[in-house]
């Protein structure tokens, strides 16, 4: 029997032991996703959209009895939460990516900036609503002045979470650009959510306003959404998916709204939402085949003609010949303004590095 | 800040109120199932009318019908004309809108309805906020507003421009 050969066990047993480090590995850098901000937000946008419906249905039915409702604890609360995660996530994002700004040693995610800016325009609006309605009592109309900041507001912070997933995929490792993918087809819905917000009170047959705005402002605000998340996502049927998410995301709201009501929490109004999936498939199926002006205004027409057959099916809303021309021909010339918009931005969003 | 904000007090409270009513006739006549309403104002008007009807016991205002009622001129006269289906008799609930948000002046009015018989009644238009607020705060209100979309355009433009940039 051979002598165990101790150098080479002595050798073996060096390289089992644990490797020393002689220097900290470099601190791996989180995405906002890992750093918790865009679950925050997704859930911000979506609160943000169930709970202003809830709040019209409170207003129609029960009436603005307080500053302090249900609804509107719920709305500001969930921004409240959004305004506080996006200011610390701009300061806990440290990444210098290509599109960090450099600011005072600091590199700020310009999405997180739009994203923060508009959480606390929402936030302003609360105040200023309630001083308003003080001052001047209680107007009756969602398109009142300061309504139209808190509008304004979600708006625009459901595109900085449309900007922030599509930024964060451009830097992202391979295995994680299907995750900000998705994340920015939820986002478009949630925008288009927002958009259609504006037209809620043709949606609970409230309308304060001349009927003719709401064709027109369906077939042309619908039309930016569809359009960008068309043009800049790398994946079939982007648009399909975005008015599927956007027709399930109402479904949820409207089992919110018959939930409430049921405890009795709500009004009994319930909002009849608009029909956008033939509108995006055609987009879907156009988008690479015709000038975007006319895939604007096309959209614009299958918008109408869906709205159409909607108002036949229920008649409560009621598109007259005189509203529907009016209408129709002032929303299919800004839809294709709005799809060269989209368009344009598109192409900002275009990759540019990798 | 302080001498803005009472100097915006100080001018709401001292203006004058716009004016607040209409008055308007409403003719209800219902022929085979429809009811036929007309609504006359002896002045003239270029505002489509919105006409919201529901009976009290349905459910829900998403049960309400709303018609946009485009006007019609007679003389020094202004005459709406709708209609609406209408199987049995009972109370009904008919609001009337002229003009938009804010500056809307608001009717409502509760009358019962029977398929067989005509009638008429006064309608009183009302807008509670022209009542008390003058006329330029409407106004105010939107420009405040076109400043901050304005705000949230720009900055976002900016970021897009910036990002326009990057390499």
């Amino acid at each position: 029997m051979d002598k165990p050969d101790v150098a080479l066990a002595k050798k073996i047993s060096k390289y089992n032991q644990p490797m020393q480090l002689t220097q900290p590995l470099p601190r791996v850098q989180k995405n906002l996703w890992q750093l918790g901000v865009l679950p925050i937000m997704m859930l911000g946008a979506l609160s943000s959209l169930i709970g202003v419906y809830w709040d019209i249905a409170w207003h129609i039915d029960i009436g603005r009895d307080s500053f302090f409702t249900m609804p509107h604890n719920f709305i500001y609360a969930g921004m409240l939460i959004v305004l506080l995660t996006t200011a610390w996530g701009l300061f806990a994002d440290t990444r210098a990516t290509s599109f960090h700004w450099r600011v005072a040693g600091r590199y700020l995610h310009p999405g997180m900036l739009v994203a923060t800016v508009s959480a606390a325009l929402i936030l302003f609006f609360a105040p200023a609503d309630e001083l308003w309605h003080r001052f001047f009592g209680l107007d009756v109309t969602l398109w009142g002045p300061m309504h139209l900041v808190g509008l304004t507001g979600f708006t625009f912070f459901t595109l900085s979470g449309v900007l922030v997933s599509w930024l964060e995929r451009e830097v992202a490792p391979l295995e994680l650009k299907p995750l900000f993918e998705r994340l920015t087809l939820f986002f478009a819905a949630a925008l288009l959510g927002n958009l259609m917000l504006f037209l809620a009170e043709y949606e609970y047959n409230i309308a304060q306003f001349p009927i003719d705005f709401h064709p027109l402002l369906l077939s042309a605000l619908s039309v930016f959404p569809l359009v960008l998340i068309a043009k800049i996502h790398p994946r079939a049927w982007a648009a399909t998916k975005v008015a599927l998410l956007f027709t399930a995301i109402r479904l949820v709201m409207h089992l919110w709204l018959s939930t409430t009501e049921g405890m009795n929490l709500a009004g009994v109004s319930k909002p009849v939402f608009p029909i956008l999936i033939l509108t995006a498939v055609l987009i879907d199926l156009l988008v690479k085949k015709m000038p975007t002006w006319l895939l604007g205004s096309s959209a614009a027409v299958v918008t109408l003609l869906v709205g159409f057959v909607v108002n036949q099916i229920f008649p409560q809303m009621t598109w007259t010949l005189p509203v529907l021309l009016r209408g129709s021909l002032a929303g299919i010339i800004l839809a294709a303004l709005v799809a060269l918009l989209a368009t344009r931005v598109a192409r900002i969003l275009e990759p540019k590095a990798i | 800040m302080r001498f803005w904000y009472l100097l915006l007090v100080f001018c709401c409270l001292s203006s004058p109120a716009r004016a607040a009513s209409l008055y308007g006739t409403l003719k209800l006549e219902p022929k085979n199932g429809v009811l036929q309403a007309e609504l006359r104002f002896s002045q003239i008007l270029s505002n489509q009318l919105l006409v919201w009807m529901w009976q009290p016991r349905q459910n829900g205002w998403q049960e309400r019908r709303s018609l946009p009622v485009e006007p019609s001129l007679e003389g020094q006269e202004t005459v709406y004309r709708f209609q609406t289906p209408v199987r049995e008799a009972g109370q009904w609930y008919i609001r009337t809108t002229l003009g938009a948000g804010q500056a809307a002046y608001i009717g409502f009015s509760q009358p019962y309805i029977d398929p067989k018989d005509s009638g008429s009644s006064f309608v009183f238009l009302k807008n509670s906020f022209a009542e008390t607020v003058p006329a330029y705060v409407q106004p105010v209100g939107y420009a405040v507003y076109a400043l901050v979309a304005l705000f949230a355009v720009g900055l976002t433009a900016l970021v897009l421009r910036r990002l326009e940039q990057r390499t």
